[in-house]
């Protein structure tokens, strides 16, 4: 027990030290411009082979999956609207009900 | 291929994390509690989005005046507020007697990368609006928890006639003082337009983001339950949370390109300068009475990230808890149900009682 005891102390101390460290590399411009410049290099690469496989699909005449994305996007707000509609009617019935109660 | 990358990693290390488990423990997962323990219903719906009203338990106090509107963040699952008995807000607040709503954002599917900032905060519009009209009530209280705090608070401040007391729970308001998450995004290397035009943001890049901010962290949790392993509970609290963390959703592509430009790297919301449908959503708009909580090692939402809404808005009934823990361990901890949920449901029960 005082074996493990000591042994977690020291892994504690190592843990912190080395969250530390990452900490100072992880805040360094040095490592974040590279990093970052990969990063968005690798999104806009995602991007441009979407738009591409998009494109070929679209000279097929085939609705592309941006096409069906934005479809079933536009179904969805429908879906909202009609919720918001739902709701301001519900409103004036409850005013009009309310309004008749009190005549 | 990035998304392959950090999808391989973090199942590398789930499955890393389960054979830990099963060495040290020798225990079946199933064995283990329950996740999402308190019984619920769900009343409304809205895209992925759905709207949990909690049950009441037997002899539970009689409830105030005024509905709870609890409102998660976007970026985890919303079960962290009812992981399992014990460590449950939403149990602890339904226990108290409050009325409890819960919105889940739901998983985001392909087509939602276009779901914008804006519809966002529409869509919390409509659920605070649904629980009014199922309860009568004229207004509700709002507890918003991390990201899901910042969208209550702005939604406050846009309709502050609908909502009686908001609890900001470990939600940031002042993105300079963010901390290292903060730090990571800003624009000398991050570029979100770059991100959300590649779609959604998958859960491999969320969560890499949170690792991140403390790489030797998945190693410690394990020396940390092995530390602890001669006490039951704490295998069912790391069988818990290793599940919800692992459990990562997609995030919004144009609300996230948003978020990060607007307020992580502009930090327009206490600039007074952040708009939502062409309205700015002013903090000072805000006059309902406010419960800041954050938590003393919170590296995701410091406390003064957090603090800010109280010194922005208008409101004169502001308190502030500090409460001790992580971002997610000062909820879910073993201390959160003797202070934070007993504080919190006590000083909702005042506010909602009063309004």
């Amino acid at each position: 027990m005082i074996t493990w005891d000591l042994w977690k102390k020291g892994f504690d101390a190592w843990e912190d030290a080395t969250a530390r460290y990452a900490e100072l590399w992880l805040r360094s411009p040095m490592t974040l411009v590279p990093a970052g410049s990969l990063f968005t290099a690798m999104m806009k690469t995602k991007a441009a082979r979407d738009k591409a496989v998009a494109s070929w699909w679209s000279a097929m005449g085939v609705p592309t999956r941006h096409d069906q994305e934005r479809s079933l996007h536009a179904l969805n707000q429908i879906q909202s609207r009609l919720a918001d509609l739902e709701d301001k009617l519900a409103e004036m019935h409850a005013a009009k009900h309310d309004e008749a109660a009190k005549q | 291929m990035i998304d392959t990358l950090l999808e391989l990693t973090n199942s590398a290390a789930g499955a890393f994390s389960e054979a830990a488990m099963h060495a040290l423990f020798g225990r079946d997962v199933r064995d283990l509690p329950a996740l999402m323990p308190s019984p619920k219903d769900t009343v409304f719906t809205d895209g992925t989005a759905s709207l949990y009203r909690f049950r009441r338990p037997a002899g539970a106090p009689a409830a105030p005046r005024l509905p709870l509107l609890v409102v998660p963040s976007m970026i985890n699952r919303w079960y962290v507020l009812d992981l399992r008995k014990g460590s449950s807000f939403v149990e602890a607040l339904a226990a108290a007697g409050h009325d409890v709503f819960l919105l889940d954002w739901g998983v985001p599917r392909d087509e939602d990368r276009h779901i914008a900032w804006d519809q966002v905060i529409d869509r919390l519009d409509r659920f605070v609006r649904r629980v009014r009209r199922i309860t009568g009530a004229p207004k509700v209280g709002v507890l918003g928890y991390c990201m899901g705090a910042t969208l209550s608070g702005i939604y406050t401040a846009l309709h502050p006639e609908r909502v009686a007391a908001l609890v900001n729970l470990a939600g940031p308001f002042d993105f300079s003082k963010s901390g290292l998450l903060g730090h990571l995004v800003q624009p000398g290397w991050f570029n979100p337009e770059a991100v959300a035009a590649a779609g959604n943001v998958s859960p491999a890049q969320m969560q890499s983001g949170f690792t991140a901010l403390r790489p030797s962290m998945t190693v410690s949790k394990l020396v940390n339950v092995a530390d602890r392993m001669k006490q039951p509970s704490s295998l069912a609290g790391f069988y818990a949370m290793e599940t919800w963390g692992n459990d990562n959703i997609p995030f919004p592509a144009a609300a996230y390109q948003t978020y990060i430009t607007e307020l992580y790297q502009q930090n327009l919301l206490v600039k007074g300068e952040h708009r939502v449908r062409g309205v700015v959503a002013d903090l000072a708009n805000i006059t309902c009475p406010i419960l800041v909580i954050g938590a003393d090692r919170d590296t995701i939402c410091p406390l003064p990230a957090a603090r800010a809404l109280i010194e922005r808005a208008g409101s004169t009934d502001t308190q502030v808890l500090q409460v001790p823990g992580g971002h997610v361990g000062a909820v879910v901890g073993s201390r959160a149900s003797h202070d934070l949920y007993p504080a919190t449901a006590a000083w909702l029960r005042e506010r909602l009682d009063r309004n």
